[in-house]
């Protein structure tokens, strides 16, 4: 595994440092952009479609600082969050292979987060974690390789390929109850595309993922035992007192994608669906290990993706759709303490919470073209997702249903003929309206914070309008005339607005620095 | 097409390693509350206390489930009930209420099952016994100690309380005070010898109210208090920072530690202690974060002496590091009460559901809190009797979390060296 890992890691790395370049004047912001959006198999999860897409070489590297501030939050995330990141990608052509990869490492603080005591992403789609109450500090670090291989196509039919990702994340929680939890997963997804004649195309992938992630929780002030809570779901929790113990997520997805591709001068079609499944198991202290619960989480994507360019314009459509069914299984165990063995020992285990997501979104691009780059751009959407959660015995409910629409509109300035010299500037805005929510709690304890405070601030949160207002804006240009090396520099800020009394704003700015070439 | 052979047998291979766990949630059923038949199984009869069929009246069951916070409770008159749409899970069923003999004569009415499963429409048998109040009962103990200004802890300011819980004179001469093995932080039950049942309960040290039989007598409303140390711990050379002044305490647990000496109150016998009578160590110090506490009484036609006779001993054999415990029978018992570290160790509860059905916490250690016992009613009976309530269900009995007072309901008993 480590070995792999090292290879994945280096290939990553070893691509985006050196991938040679073809554009004699390199990239500016915009066509790099530009170039990424229209490779339409490069964001299906099938590596073997590299060969239909642009195979154009490129290198990007870049350092980015963020912060985000404000109290339109989700309760386990920080009042504020700052990070710090420094990423590579590229695309080679080797003519024999077309290979891709991409490292990304950030250091990101999270300030005055509550109601997690023990996972990295208490938003990861596990439901079972420990949760305290105090607003505490949190130290990560993250780190995500990727990496695809893809062929060209054999007997100028079959091209097979394959996408590596290895993500790890550390994350160390600064008050107590303190947490070292330590996040691992691992994928595997090798694909085929089968070129049926110059316009069609289809592809079929399997995808394969497994993810650990251990938790350890401990008081540094061993005089206080602190309280926190064991989440299973809605607000449901068992409350402890002590200083915690040792949990253990380890997981498997499986699942696979089928395409397909049509393709005409001048216009460029892929449908895809995907389906996946992931078990994931919950055990508590992994030296005398007891199975609480565990997820059997189903996941359907579809997308269709058109691309309609002409000699001045040209139009992007993507469609998706996602539908995600996920059960809570709880076990029930007892402790067997008899002379041949001692340990737990799950005797019944019964789904006790689904959780259901529908994401339906439709996206519109407007391009006026302009050599390998575009002048400006409309970008039009609407995301709609309903959530539908429920804890079946005791009852309670959770739903809510959003509807995001969202308008942007970029200007590529052309600052000079020299150098490329670009000024890219954004103006974007949505707004958030709900449409239905409830949260009805019917189980045991409902005074807990882990019902009024957390679960009750969350559905808050899902059922509150907004609007978001943003801008941006990225200088780009050559180093020099004889190099295609180009560096930018980006600066964004955000401000989304909530209504109601509950919430008020929260902001986001973001800077970042690179070259491309 | 070797490579293509190479990852279709490994991702094979990776499938079919996946293929516990994913069978495992698939076959999981969608949970259904179950209907629970209880039926109770009178040892009524068989205990020495009646003759004849019982008629159970004012029964109640409760049904607790800790880890879910999940309670249920009912009331029902026979030897049968029913409790429907129940969470699968692991319970403490508690059965409580009164039972009449053929001649009307009235009992008081306990069984309980501890860390029960119930997963399945099944139905459960629970024996019941027939008792009366306990005659002397623990009403208050501070086990937690006190969090010093400028120190880890202090522990030495301990106390259990024991009152007269009848209208009638009680003497402590001979009563026996013990302590049991600390549950470990693995929450790993101990294992006993399985031919000794349910029989006895497994006591880590021993002590006993010194005395001839009459000489320490409790009239009706009042306790007396056994301090770890019967000093006043608020002095600065102590703590001052505990919340008590344990200098008036009936008796002491004198361990001869010339840092902590010898108080006017009287010292207790020590009885035993891993094998021995002799005492062990400088302290008396039971664990700050809860255990089980029992005051037993020798019948007067029987002799106890586990120092000696070995068949008394036994060891843990869960814990290689434990020491040799004494059997005390249950029938000796006269009050047990079980404080454990927070209500997630009651899966490892230590005495026995027919002694005491639930358990006390505090939650913590060095809190310089208490346990006390609820009193029945107004807590006013004849003689100036004050009377506490006594279900053998210490979750139900006591009030956890209060400022430790000695004697905080009842009086000290006259021969109290502070009243001489």
């Amino acid at each position: 595994m480590s070995n792999f890992i090292y290879k994945a890691g280096a290939l990553a790395i070893l691509i985006g440092a050196t991938s040679a370049h073809v554009s004699a004047q390199g990239y500016t912001s915009a066509s790099l952009e530009l170039l990424k959006e229209q490779k339409l198999w490069f964001h299906s999860s099938n590596a073997a479609g590299a060969a239909l897409d642009n195979l154009q070489n490129y290198s990007l590297v870049n350092i980015g600082y963020g912060m985000t501030k404000g109290d339109f939050h989700r309760p386990q995330q920080g009042a504020e969050e700052k990070s710090l990141s420094v990423g590579c990608e590229g695309f080679l052509n080797l003519n024999s292979a077309y290979a891709w990869g991409e490292f990304n490492f950030e250091q990101r603080n999270i300030n005055d987060a509550s109601f997690n005591a023990s996972i990295t992403d208490p938003y990861r789609g596990m439901p079972y974690f420990m949760a305290d109450t105090h607003l505490s500090n949190w130290r990560n670090q993250y780190y995500d390789m990727k990496f695809r291989v893809g062929t060209p196509f054999y007997w100028d039919r079959l091209a097979i390929g394959i996408e590596g990702v290895y993500k790890a994340s550390l994350a160390a929680k600064q008050l107590d109850p303190r947490v070292d939890t330590r996040y691992f997963q691992l994928d595997i997804n090798p694909g085929v595309v089968y070129k049926i004649d110059n316009h069609n195309s289809v592809g079929a992938d399997f995808q394969f993922c497994t993810l650990k992630e251990d938790s350890r929780m401990t008081n540094v002030n061993v005089t206080v035992a602190q309280t926190y809570y064991i989440l299973y779901g809605l607000g449901v929790a068992s409350q402890q007192i002590g200083d915690g113990e040792r949990l253990d997520y380890h997981g498997t997805k499986l699942g696979g994608g089928l395409q397909y591709n049509y393709r005409v001068q001048g216009f460029n079609l892929l449908a895809s669906v995907d389906y996946s499944r992931r078990v994931e198991n919950f055990d508590r202290n992994p030296t005398v290990p007891k199975k609480d619960a565990s997820v059997n989480d189903h996941i359907w994507d579809a997308a269709l993706t058109a691309h309609l360019t002409g000699r001045n314009w040209s139009n992007f459509l993507t469609l998706k759709g996602k539908f995600r069914d996920m059960d809570g299984i709880q076990y029930v165990s007892t402790y067997d303490n008899s002379d041949s063995f001692q340990g737990w020992v799950d005797i019944y285990r019964s789904i006790r919470s689904t959780y259901k997501t529908t994401r339906l979104s439709a996206d519109y691009s407007l391009l006026r073209n302009r050599d390998t780059e575009y002048a400006w751009r409309v970008d039009a959407g609407i995301d709609y997702v309903k959530q539908d959660d429920k804890y079946i015995l005791p009852a309670s409910s959770m739903d809510s249903e959003n509807l995001y629409m969202h308008l942007a509109a970029r200007y590529n300035a052309k600052l000079g003929n020299q150098l490329r010299r670009r000024m890219l500037v954004s103006l974007n805005g949505g707004y958030n309206n709900n449409l239905s929510g409830q949260y009805v709690y019917g189980g045991a304890n409902p005074e807990y914070p882990t019902v009024t405070d957390l679960t009750g601030m969350d559905e808050a949160y899902m059922t509150t309008d907004y609007y978001r207002l943003g801008a941006s804006a990225e200088y780009s240009q050559q180093f020099s005339s004889t190099q295609n090396m180009n560096f930018f520099a980006r600066a964004a800020f955000s401000y989304t607005k909530a209504s109601g009394d509950i919430f008020n704003h929260r902001n986001n700015v973001l800077f970042s620095i690179g070259i491309n070439f | 097409m070797k490579i293509i052979k190479y990852i279709a047998s490994a991702f094979l291979t990776l499938t079919l390693a996946s293929c516990g766990q994913f069978n495992e949630a698939s076959d999981s059923p969608t949970v259904d509350g179950l209907t629970i038949d209880i039926d109770l199984n009178s040892l009524i009869a068989t205990d020495g206390r009646a003759d004849g069929g019982i008629t159970f009246g004012d029964m109640t069951v409760k049904m607790d489930n800790y880890i879910e916070g999940l309670h249920y409770e009912q009331n029902f008159t026979g030897s049968s009930t029913k409790i429907e749409n129940v969470v699968p899970g692991i319970y403490t069923i508690l059965i409580s209420g009164h039972g009449y003999d053929a001649d009307g004569q009235e009992f008081i009415v306990a069984g309980n099952l501890v860390n029960k499963s119930l997963i399945e429409n099944s139905p459960i048998i629970i024996d019941v016994k027939g008792s009366v109040k306990g005659s002397l009962v623990f009403s208050e103990i501070y086990y937690c100690g006190s969090k010093p200004e400028n120190a880890f802890s202090y522990f030495r300011d301990q106390f259990y309380e024991i009152a007269n819980n009848t209208t009638e004179v009680q003497y402590l001469d001979g009563l026996h005070f013990a302590h049991l093995e600390t549950i470990d932080f693995d929450k790993v039950r101990p294992v006993w010898p399985s031919e000794d049942g349910d029989k006895y309960i497994y006591v880590e040290r021993v002590w006993k109210v010194p005395g001839n039989g009459t000489d320490y007598p409790l009239q009706p409303g009042e306790s007396c208090v056994i301090a770890q140390f019967a000093a006043n711990h608020k002095l600065e050379i102590y703590n001052p920072t505990s919340p008590v002044d344990c200098s008036s305490a009936e008796f002491e647990f004198n361990m001869n530690n010339v840092n902590y000496p010898d108080q006017p109150a009287e010292d207790m016998v020590h009885v035993f202690y891993d094998g021995n009578s002799t005492m062990t160590g400088m302290q008396y110090l039971t664990s700050v974060f809860g255990t089980g506490y029992v005051i037993f009484r020798i019948p007067e036609d029987e002799v106890w002496d586990p120092v000696n006779n070995m068949s008394l001993q036994a060891k843990n054999a869960a814990n290689e590091w434990s020491g040799i415990s004494a059997k005390v029978p249950v029938s000796y018992v006269v009050d047990a009460v079980e404080c454990i570290r927070n209500a997630s160790y009651v899966d490892a509860k230590n005495i026995p559901a027919v002694l005491d059905a639930g358990f006390a916490t505090i939650e913590g250690a060095y809190l310089s809190k208490s346990i006390t016992r609820k009193l029945d009613g107004d807590g006013h009976g004849a003689n100036g009797a004050i009377l506490y309530q006594d279900s053998n269900n210490t979750t139900d009995d006591f009030e956890a979390g209060v400022t430790p007072v000695l004697h905080r309901h009842s009086k000290m008993p006259a021969w109290n060296h502070t009243l001489k």
